[in-house]
């Protein structure tokens, strides 16, 4: 059952409806014609038959047009008051008549139209329609009054269940016209009735019950479910074969075939069984229907039950979904919030304007600079958008060998490392710059540059430059004037040593010749001064000697051996102690690492010490010198200990110095030059020397030398 | 002041101190060599008397000459510079030249070594000591070395 089988129907039946108003207008027109023109057949049909009356025949048009005026279902307001005004005179026209027959007046309507010479049976007024006829008449007019109306609750319409009555009222006349009797009985009026007028009533009832074929009780009729198949089925049979039926036993009865007993039986029974065929029938259609119907609502719940399953399961994902959807939108606002202070990071960067930065392609051309680049290029931002001044325009020729290397070297790493170059500016004049690019992120054409003003830095290592000549030629005058100095020194110490030495051996020969030869003219205490003059003579030789070591200790040039230290020291000790061969001195020697050094230098080292202990062991019966080394911290550390008159640990800072002496000349003979030699050798090296030592008790000298190998 | 004729001297003896010559002479007199000396006060009489030059013409170039004892520090030619001349000259390269000086400088000790001199003798500044230098290099030059002549 569709809706399209519904709506197909529902426009059959207004159709019907349509036919019937046209039907009934037809006749009406018909007999008002037969009327005027006087032709029987047109007024009753058949010659035994009434004739339809004048006003009947109007009162059909009159209806018929209303019906087809008020059954429109988009009427216009004049449609309706037109088809209103139909109605209200068909009223009018029946309850005018029914007023004449109650109260037995004439009211002169009855041939208002046409003089009726007929002599009618049944009425004793010529024209005037029969009371039934009126009556109906005055239902229909009412009936189409209420057409268009349906009650609120219930959806019912007055007109269908009017035209019902009528409807059955016709039937019933006609049925009694059908089954050849005049009138049924206990309805008097039936006999006064045409047939054609009884058709016509039927025609038009029905054209009213169906004039809103899908309305009021048609609802259950057209509808698509069960009650509309019931409907549909039994509605025909249940009119027709009981009429059917009757009439055949009717007519049996009056052909003599069987008595009334039978027929009605036969009736009966007939119409049972064909009821009961219907009935099973459509049972069994119902069975079927509502057995599709259940196993489709049963497929139906199924499938919702499905479908809430899925919607279920749907309505989880979707929350999901919308959770997930939820945190890519927090994650969103995170990264816009991060984006922004990134952005304001940037914006910062770039318009702090402490550095050039312009954003270009590998081309050089420039597609954004801030205003320190601006600063430094002396060019509008407009003039380098623009185009006027690319990157090449603003580089000198001697530079773009840099550009080039920079644009390499950034296709290979991305970045190029800061390079200096030059740029020309728009009045031609140059700025030096510290320059770095970078291809911007996921880009590999559009580059940032990073353009640094080095012109302060650059005055600033002029400055330096011109400084460090002025130095260098300050240190080259120097170097010359030392150079004199030392010259002049030189010069003098070949004085001291050549000059200086002569009268003191004019001195010393003349007195020992004086005392060699001239002794007995000279009286004791002549003798013990020309003696004193002796030994002065001498010591100030010794001095002199030992100021020179100590003068060209600084001036000699330094040769670098590869000292055997171990033999070194032997020899010396060898030499030292074969000075004084009647002395018991016991030098023990270990075994010293050789050192980098200039070889006679640092025998003169060992001598010095070794003599030295020898000198200050001299009150010792039994002296040890003991030679050897150490390592400390990866120096070689050497020291001669002996066990000697030793010295006091207060004047260790005096050990070192030119002259100084912590002990008499008398005790221990010496000119207080030998350990300065000692130190000054030591230091030339890059060496160390310290004493330790305690009065009474011996001393131990101690010096550093550069490992052998090892560049001084 | 001893002076023997040009000819007959075996020592040249090279000094503007008069104080060393003395001293000097009193050495060799102890060694009886002191007949055979000459001195010369300054570098050009030494050359002239090594050259037969100026007021030495009349003798040979070279003269008797056992040994020259050469001061470094000289008047008018220095000491380094009479010993260039001597030894750069065929006639007079083979007298040994022993430089007798107060200098214990090393730059002069190497110069006067690669000129070609025999020796070097710093002069003691103890009587003693210088006596006994001079004595032991008279005699080694004259009685124990042998000259190529």
């Amino acid at each position: 059952m569709t809706h399209t089988t519904t709506s197909s129907l529902v426009a059959s039946l207004e159709r019907v409806s349509l036919a019937a108003g046209i039907a009934v207008i037809v006749v009406g027109c018909a007999v008002l014609v037969g009327w005027t023109l006087d032709i029987a057949f047109l007024k009753s049909i058949l010659p035994v038959w009434l004739t339809m009356k004048a006003n009947t025949a109007l009162a059909f048009m009159l209806a018929g047009v209303s019906l087809l005026l008020l059954r429109m279902r988009q009427a216009g307001w004049l449609n309706i008051r037109v088809g209103q005004a139909c109605a209200m005179l068909v009223v009018g026209l029946g309850a005018i008549t029914l007023c004449e027959y109650v109260f037995d007046l004439d009211l002169y309507i009855d041939q208002m139209l046409f003089r009726d010479n007929h002599v009618t049976t049944g009425t004793y007024h010529p024209g005037r329609m029969a009371p039934q006829t009126a009556l109906i008449f005055l239902l229909f007019g009412v009936a189409l009054l209420l057409l268009r109306t349906e009650t609120r609750p219930g959806g019912h319409r007055p007109t269908q269940y009017l035209a019902l009555l009528v409807a059955l009222l016709s039937l019933n006349v006609l049925l009694g016209y059908d089954y050849g009797v005049g009138m049924l009985p206990g309805l008097f009026f039936y006999a006064q009735i045409e047939l054609h007028t009884t058709l016509s009533f039927i025609v038009l009832s029905l054209g009213l019950f169906l004039a809103y074929p899908d309305r009021g009780l048609m609802k259950v009729v057209v509808s698509d479910n069960a009650g509309g198949v019931m409907a549909r089925r039994l509605l025909i049979p249940a009119i027709v074969i009981p009429a059917l039926l009757g009439g055949m036993s009717i007519a049996g009865e009056r052909a003599g075939l069987y008595d009334t007993t039978f027929s009605g039986a036969t009736f009966v029974v007939a119409d049972v069984v064909f009821f009961l065929v219907l009935i099973w029938r459509s049972a069994g259609l119902l069975y079927r229907t509502d057995m599709e119907r259940q196993r489709t609502e049963d497929a139906l719940r199924k499938a919702h039950d499905e479908f809430e399953a899925r919607v279920g399961e749907r309505t989880v994902e979707l929350s999901k979904v919308n959770t997930e959807m939820r945190e890519q939108i927090d994650e969103r606002e995170r990264m816009e919030v991060t984006l922004r202070a990134s952005e304001r990071r940037f914006k910062r960067i770039v318009e702090a304007n402490i550095i050039g930065l312009i954003f270009a392609d590998l081309q050089g051309n420039i597609t954004g600079a801030n205003d320190e680049f601006l600063r430094i290029a002396g060019y509008t931002r407009e003039e380098l958008i623009g185009g006027k001044a690319g990157w090449a325009d603003m580089t000198p020729p001697e530079y773009r060998y840099r550009d080039d290397q920079a644009v390499k070297e950034l296709l290979t790493t991305g970045v190029s490392k800061p390079f200096e170059k030059e740029h020309i500016r728009k009045d031609g004049s140059r700025v030096p710059t510290l320059v770095g690019i970078a291809f911007l992120e996921g880009s590999r054409k559009e580059v940032v540059a990073f353009i640094l003003d080095i012109t302060e830095r650059k005055r600033a290592e002029e400055e330096v430059r011109r400084l460090n000549e002025d130095l260098e030629k300050k240190v080259t005058e120097r170097t010359a004037q030392l150079q004199t100095a030392n010259k002049e020194l030189e010069a003098f110490s070949y004085s001291v040593s050549h000059d200086l030495r002569a009268p003191l051996r004019a001195i010393d020969g003349f007195s020992r010749i004086l005392i060699e030869e001239n002794l007995s003219q000279l009286d004791a205490e002549g003798q013990r001064v020309l003696g004193k003059v002796c030994r002065n003579t001498q010591q100030m030789g010794q001095l002199i000697d030992d100021l020179l070591d100590f003068s060209r200790l600084s001036r000699k040039e330094f040769e670098h051996h590869d000292v055997d230290m171990t033999s070194l020291a032997m020899s010396i000790a060898e030499d030292v102690k074969s000075g004084e061969p009647e002395r018991p001195v016991a030098v023990n020697v270990g075994e010293l690492p050789s050192a980098r050094a200039d070889h006679a230098m640092i025998r003169q080292v060992f001598v010095n010490l070794i003599s030295n202990a020898c000198k200050f062991t001299r009150q010792q019966a039994a002296p040890v010198i003991e030679i050897n080394s150490y390592t400390d911290n990866g120096e070689n550390v050497y020291y001669v200990r002996d066990n000697g008159a030793g010295f006091d640990m207060r004047y260790a800072n005096k050990l070192f110095g030119v002259f100084q002496r912590l002990h008499s000349a008398k005790d221990y003979e010496g000119t207080g030059v030998g350990l300065a030699n000692v130190q000054r050798i030591i230091h030339r090296h890059g060496g160390r020397v310290w004493a330790e030592g305690k009065a009474g008790a011996g001393a131990t000298f101690y010096f550093t030398l550069p490992q052998n190998g090892k560049e001084l | 002041m001893i002076k023997n004729s040009p000819d007959e001297a075996q020592i040249l003896l090279v000094e503007d101190n008069e104080d060393d010559e003395e001293l000097t002479l009193r050495a060799l007199t102890k060694i009886n060599l002191n007949k055979t000396l000459h001195v010369a006060r300054d570098g050009a009489e030494a050359l002239d008397y090594v050259f037969a030059t100026g007021a030495y013409s009349r003798q040979n170039v070279g003269g008797n000459l056992k040994l020259i004892m050469l001061d470094l520090k000289l008047p008018k030619v220095d000491g380094l510079e009479v010993l260039r001349r001597i030894k750069d000259d065929d006639r007079t390269k083979t007298i040994p030249v022993v430089m007798l000086t107060s200098s214990k400088e090393e730059p002069d000790i190497a110069a006067s070594y690669k000129l070609g001199a025999n020796s070097y003798i710093v002069k003691p500044v103890d009587f003693e000591g210088f006596i006994k230098t001079v004595s032991e290099l008279g005699i080694y030059w004259l009685a124990l070395n042998q000259p190529p002549r």
